[in-house]
């Protein structure tokens, strides 16, 4: 950060602790940045003359004496065209070696959009992936997260999903990635050919967990620079919300806050709200539509975070690798899409509701099949239908290397029907039996 | 004119508050049918997410027989309340056929709004409830949801430095719930008229355990109980409203049965508590069958359990999605209460387990492609004609 002329610099610091440092300064506002012997912090608490900084790094190494300078500005986002195919790190520079983005300088976090300025989702987001577009259909505008446990290849899915999706811009929002997940997603959107429509922001582990803080509003500022000045259609992706989660459980236990559940912040459910809620459909075609994901410990959903997360968020997508045909599939019980009922039936075929459900509900039949058989009792005719209808619908729908459209999804359900049942045994409604049966 | 009223404070500008007797119908099968809520009665729904809370609050506020509904959305998705503000102006009241919208006030407070006012969301609904009940109104008020409200009240007396009780929420916060349920009811006015507020709020317990604070202090203060299940919602029985652990304790009323012989018929607290007993017994063979496998239990247990299979897939299950499915009136619930009833009491004859399910599997099919289709019509009996076909093929 370059000195400016008349610039006010504080050397006396009367506390430190290990992430804060403490100082009498007047003038400064909350969230506002400063450095403090060259380190980037941020202003967390006043109390009268006082204020607490946070440095993001650590305070490693600073002295009592170090140099404090308020930069008299919170997190900021420059925004213009230019932000397209670029990388950045928390604070918004450039990590790619490219130069500075030019265009208008925005505050990051502001509020989220009125729900009378709003429109109703009802536009369906096509990834060709069964397991979502028949039974969990993604709209755009929405919120969804992938919960998953950290062996599970959901980057792998969302990258797929990302580049399927008939959106104008991708905004990568990386918390903790890994480097070799970064450089992944990178490869990836460069194979594609697609690095043009792509804005990321990426925190890896070798960078402060602090700093990942600031990654969500980041990445929402620029997608709300796309969505709202240029009517554009934005997927932001966020990996990993929970790494996230973390690094805002560190910094309450800073500042001595009471833990609530999980030693997570009693503030949580706020500040993933504030995150989410800003996935938004503009009525001038604008959208932001957010999928996350929110990593599990051993697939534990009760967890403070995903718990809180569920409320939050229209559904949720689980995966799981189905040992009957050696494939990772989405798991049609816990994985839901709230916004489905917007377009199903009403974007895709009549049909698709109670297709969706009568195939879902043959699946749990088969899944108490297959409780019998571990048991040891014998199976009836119709167990031994679910179960060879079970694997056929894992393999040829719930598989997430499946890519056909929806109404070819719906073709495939049906020809499972007619194989494995009777029309009295699915329990559709009678004129769509008489329509599509095979 | 303007009226200011602190909306901390309770209105109570009434003679008397009995205890609340009048069905109020919701024309959801699992609530009017198995456990009723009346004008002035207090409920709340507790789920997991995904489980439906936020879809049977939606059923309820549309065809509830109410004069004014007044949602308060407390901490939720602004893509939920921005439903409420596009299909509610479009969709028509039952009961009077005027516009949705016209009897509906939403107090939105999504979730990425402060937290101060989430508090003040729920004492604001409450003080309109109470204004328009002073009218001489029948308010239904929805909160949804109330876990949001006490997580408010959690970082606020945080906030505060106060000490924490259990989970980090305020010592007194059973006491505020019960004060504030304790709002609704069913009153006479001064100038003899009645007026009431029936409160459903939802309740999100955290990991879905329902051993959490605020679901208790909420149980202790609201007197119907529907309880949703992450098994039947994973099993897509919707609404997933548990048959057995929910329960409506103004069906033990006495006022409430009085009533309902008049509204309905004598016998239908007993047939409707027949139908639990028959819901519970499935539910114990099911556990049996589990154990002991298909062939080591009589005929007879798989011909109960599918008899309490039809009562789940034919009375409560309810497609919220579909037009004529989603709203069953009360005439409508009776005659499919009484039909499913009497294929319950009646004796079939089977030589092998084998053959119990794909009958009933049959008969299920039939009685849910009646629910498909309007009451009395051609095809409506159509299809009663031929479960009469159905049933007489197995009749003893």
């Amino acid at each position: 950060m370059a000195t400016k002329a008349f610039q006010k610099i504080y050397t006396k610091i009367i506390q430190i602790t290990k992430a804060t440092c403490t100082l009498n300064a007047s003038g400064v506002g909350n969230d506002e940045l400063a450095t403090v012997n060259g380190k980037l912090a941020q202003v967390v608490k006043i109390m009268g003359d006082e204020v607490t900084l946070q440095v993001f790094e650590g305070t490693e190494g600073i002295p009592t004496n170090a140099e404090v300078i308020f930069l008299g500005k919170s997190p900021s986002l420059k925004v213009s065209e230019q932000l397209a195919g670029r990388f950045f790190n928390s604070f918004g520079n450039p990590i790619d070696g490219g130069p500075e983005v030019e265009g208008e300088e925005r505050e990051i976090g502001g509020p989220s959009v009125n729900p009378v300025r709003r429109k109703q989702p009802s536009e369906l987001i096509a990834t060709g992936i069964a397991g979502i577009d028949l039974n969990n259909t993604l709209v755009s505008g929405q919120k969804i997260p992938f919960f998953a446990d950290p062996d599970q290849p959901f980057n792998q899915v969302m990258a797929n999903v990302a580049l399927r999706a008939k959106t104008d811009k991708i905004i990568l929002g990386g918390m903790g990635l890994t480097n070799d997940d970064y450089l992944y997603f990178k490869n990836v959107f460069n194979n594609a050919g697609v690095l043009d429509r792509i804005v990321s922001f990426v925190n890896t582990t070798e960078n402060p967990p602090v700093e990942r803080l600031l990654i969500p509003d980041m990445a929402l500022t620029a997608a709300e620079y796309f969505a709202v000045d240029k009517n554009e259609k934005v997927l932001v992706l966020l990996t990993d919300m929970t790494s996230y989660a973390d690094a805002l459980a560190i910094v309450s236990n800073r500042m001595d806050q009471i833990p609530s559940k999980d030693s997570m912040p009693g503030s949580l459910y706020s500040d993933l709200a504030k995150i989410y809620e800003k996935a938004v459909q503009f009525p001038a075609g604008g959208s932001i539509t957010i999928i996350a994901v929110t990593t599990l410990s051993g697939g534990d959903i009760t967890h403070a975070i995903p718990d809180n997360t569920g409320y939050i968020t229209e559904g949720q997508l689980f995966l799981r690798r189905d040992s009957d045909v050696g494939k990772v599939i989405v798991d049609p019980f816990r994985s839901l899409s709230r916004l489905k009922q917007l377009v199903i039936g009403k974007k895709t075929r009549e049909d698709h509701p109670q297709v969706m459900n009568a195939a879902v509900r043959l699946f749990a039949d088969a899944a108490n099949a297959k409780t019998k058989l571990e048991n040891g009792f014998d199976l009836t005719d119709y167990d031994d239908r679910t179960l060879a209808f079970a694997k056929d619908y894992s393999e040829k729908l719930l598989a997430i290397d499946v890519n056909i459209d929806t109404t070819a999804m719906l073709d495939v359900a049906w020809g499972m029907f007619s194989e494995h049942f009777k029309p009295t045994e699915v329990n559709i409604k009678q004129e769509f039996v008489d329509k599509y049966w095979k | 004119m303007v009226q200011k009223w602190p909306v901390k404070k309770a209105i109570t500008v009434h003679t008397e508050k009995p205890r609340p007797f009048k069905l109020l119908e919701t024309g959801v099968r699992t609530i009017d049918t198995a456990n009723p809520i009346v004008e002035g009665g207090t409920g709340f729904i507790p789920g997991p997410f995904g489980t439906g809370k936020t879809v049977l609050q939606h059923a309820i506020s549309k065809q509830a027989e109410a004069d004014i509904v007044i949602i308060a959305a407390c901490g939720e998705r602004a893509n939920e309340v921005v439903e409420i503000f596009v299909e509610f102006p479009e969709l028509e009241d039952p009961h009077t056929g005027r516009k949705l919208m016209e009897r509906t006030i939403i107090i939105a407070n999504t979730s990425n709004m402060p937290v101060a006012s989430r508090e003040a969301s729920v004492y604001t609904a409450m003080t309109i409830s109470e204004y328009y009940r002073a009218m001489g109104l029948r308010v239904l008020m929805m909160a949804d949801s109330t876990s949001r409200w006490a997580q408010a009240l959690r970082e606020m007396s945080n906030r505060m430095e106060e000490l924490p009780g259990q989970d980090a929420f305020p010592m007194d916060l059973s006491a505020i719930i019960a004060t504030f349920y304790s709002r609704a009811g069913y009153v006479y006015l001064k100038n003899g008229k009645t007026g009431s507020i029936t409160f459903i709020g939802t309740v999100s317990p955290a990991g879905g355990n329902l051993k959490e604070p605020v679901t208790e202090s909420t149980k202790k203060a609201a007197r119907c109980f529907f309880a949703l299940e992450q098994a039947r919602a994973d099993r897509k029985r919707y609404p997933a409203v548990n048959p057995i652990d929910s329960y409506s304790k103004y069906i033990e009323y006495p006022e409430f049965e009085e009533y309902i012989a008049t509204r309905i018929s004598a016998d239908w607290t007993s047939k409707v508590n027949d139908m639990k007993t028959i819901l519970q017994r499935g539910k114990e063979v099911q556990e049996q069958i589990n154990i002991l496998g298909d062939d080591g239990v009589p005929v007879e247990y798989h011909v109960t359990f599918w008899k309490s299979e039809v009562i789940d897939f034919v009375i409560l299950q309810q497609d919220a999605f579909d037009k004529i499915d989603s709203v069953t009136p009360l005439e409508r619930q009776e005659f499919m209460l009484n039909l499913v009833m009497d294929i319950c009491a009646t004796d079939f004859e089977f030589n092998g387990f084998t053959e119990v399910m794909d009958y009933f599997k049959r008969i299920i099919n039939v009685c849910k492609q009646m629910n498909y289709s309007k009451y009395h019509s051609e095809e409506f009996e159509k299809f009663l004609t031929e479960l009469q076909v159905v049933i007489a093929e197995r009749k003893k």
